[in-house]
């Protein structure tokens, strides 16, 4: 697959397949409109790369096409809300799949065609935004993992909103402390109930690093440091759970 | 009532005068900050200063030593690569304790908005034109407001400028010319209003480069075409040009 970008007519052609699939949840994918003269044009970079059948995560997106660019030694166009709206189409069955009954479940606009123009809204593209943290942490991506863990196709899960949302995102002792608090490694996902409104959960976990973050310099304190300095409420997770899949077998 | 906003963070707040980003605009673009930071306490010597450009879920951090001894990256690592548009950039600087209380931000200035070429250049030592110079690559001229460096418009100022190779050829000779033009031309005194050495001689040659006043008797074209000399030389020692040949010379070696 060779990738392009949609011109405006392109854009407005696929937000109207979004629309008509609101409709009818069964309305096929308008595959045609990825080589449409009128609508697409090349990118202003040369990438060809075939996607997997399936992503298992948004990291496993990410590294996909950082390899393609590399492939293809050049950059992904990454302010190129054309690119991303036509890769999104692209890649329509992996970030909206039909369900078992041939039913796509659609989400608003903006998880499929970006608006890369707004602050608050550009993340909540189902490409764009994991493949901007992934490319922020693309030297050791596996720091990064609690936030790419989730699937292209949902976008629910806070430990991605709120570190984006609040900044902590771009702070690598922040996304560390994420990871090596939340992230199960075996299981390949956030550790059961880290996703809650108690104490002790990744909320309370953006909260407190956004308080430190105005009279600490995160970057120059340990890793292991920090997490010693947040309060008890998050002993269970600095401890290694007896059950946690990740220390199964270690002892 | 207007309500009180409380700091009990005991983190001071650089103003724009105190920290302040300008950017060259080019593929990628450049920065160079402007720092004067010599109103914090003895304490905060060994602070380190690290400055940070950021945008959305992107960002690079470039140390720039300490309070005591403000050591800036040379230009070429001062490059925005991280970022597609330059425009978008927002920079933020940061003095951090690493003694006493090892981590505790001592002084910031968040949320700076880079001044670019499209900007009041007032401040700017030297200003870039593109020209048309038959056949040279550069060369410079003078007005009211100072010394213009002219570069072959075919050419383009912005890549130029910011080129390894070119900063450690032709900036101290930039320089050279500069001073003499003022010094031994003008035969500036140095802290003339009306002359824009000036601002050069008080904002930078005296505060970043350390040099003695500049010599009083104008006449005496020996003594300053010395102090000239001496200027050149501590601005090729103090922005390392040797090292930045030598950088530039093995990164294109090794591409």
């Amino acid at each position: 697959m060779r990738f392009r970008r949609f011109n405006e007519l392109g854009v407005k052609a696929f937000a109207e397949y979004l629309g008509a699939l609101r409709a009818d949840a069964e309305t096929p994918v308008p595959t045609e409109l990825l080589s449409n003269p009128r609508l697409t044009e090349p990118l202003s970079v040369s990438i060809d790369a075939e996607p997997p059948p399936s992503f298992a995560s948004r990291m496993e997106f990410a590294k996909w096409l950082h390899a393609a660019a590399i492939a293809s030694d050049v950059d992904i166009p990454r302010d190129d809300a054309g690119f991303w709206a036509w890769l999104s189409l692209a890649l329509f069955d992996h970030v909206c799949p039909a369900d078992g009954k041939g039913q796509r479940k659609i989400k608003e606009d903006a998880r499929y065609v970006p608006m890369l123009e707004s602050s608050r809204r550009y993340y909540r593209h189902a490409l764009v935004g994991p493949f901007y943290v992934y490319w922020m942490y693309r030297d050791s991506p596996e720091n990064a993992a609690a936030v790419l863990c989730g699937s292209l196709a949902q976008l629910n899960d806070e430990a991605y909103r709120l570190f984006v949302e609040n900044q902590l995102v771009v702070m690598p002792s922040a996304i560390e402390i994420l990871t090596v608090l939340y992230y199960d490694k075996a299981a390949g996902k956030l550790k059961r109930h880290s996703k809650t409104k108690k104490r002790g959960s990744i909320r309370r976990l953006a909260t407190f690093l956004t308080r430190f973050a105005r009279t600490l310099d995160l970057d120059v304190i340990p890793v292991q440091r920090l997490i010693e300095t947040l309060p008890s409420e998050f002993d269970r997770w600095r401890q290694p759970l007896l059950f946690d899949t990740a220390n199964v077998g270690r002892h | 009532m207007p309500v009180k906003r409380l700091n009990f963070t005991n983190r001071s707040k650089l103003t724009r005068e105190q920290a302040n980003v300008l950017v060259h605009p080019g593929k990628p673009a450049t920065f160079e900050a402007v720092l004067n930071l010599s109103h914090l306490p003895d304490s905060a010597a060994t602070a380190r200063i690290f400055v940070e450009a950021y945008h959305r879920t992107t960002r690079m951090r470039f140390p720039f030593g300490t309070v005591a001894n403000p050591t800036p990256p040379p230009p070429f690592e001062l490059r925005l690569t991280e970022f597609p548009d330059w425009k978008d950039v927002t920079f933020r600087v940061k003095v951090t304790d690493v003694a006493q209380s090892p981590g505790r931000i001592i002084a910031w200035a968040n949320n700076i908005h880079p001044k670019g070429p499209e900007d009041d250049r007032q401040n700017d030592l030297v200003r870039w034109k593109d020209a048309e110079l038959n056949g040279r690559l550069w060369d410079m001229e003078f007005d009211e407001k100072g010394p213009v460096v002219l570069i072959e418009k075919t050419v383009g100022h912005a890549s130029v400028g910011q080129d390894g190779r070119f900063i450690a050829i032709a900036y101290p000779e930039i320089l050279r010319r500069a001073l003499a033009e003022a010094l031994l031309v003008d035969r500036t005194s140095g802290d003339d209003p009306e002359h824009w050495f000036t601002a050069w001689n008080k904002g930078y040659l005296t505060i970043k480069l350390g040099l003695p006043t500049v010599p009083e008797d104008a006449s005496d074209v020996e003594q300053r075409r010395d102090w000239i000399e001496q200027a050149v030389a501590e601005f090729g020692r103090q922005f390392n040009v040797v090292g930045n040949w030598v950088a530039t010379a093995d990164a294109k070696g090794a591409g």
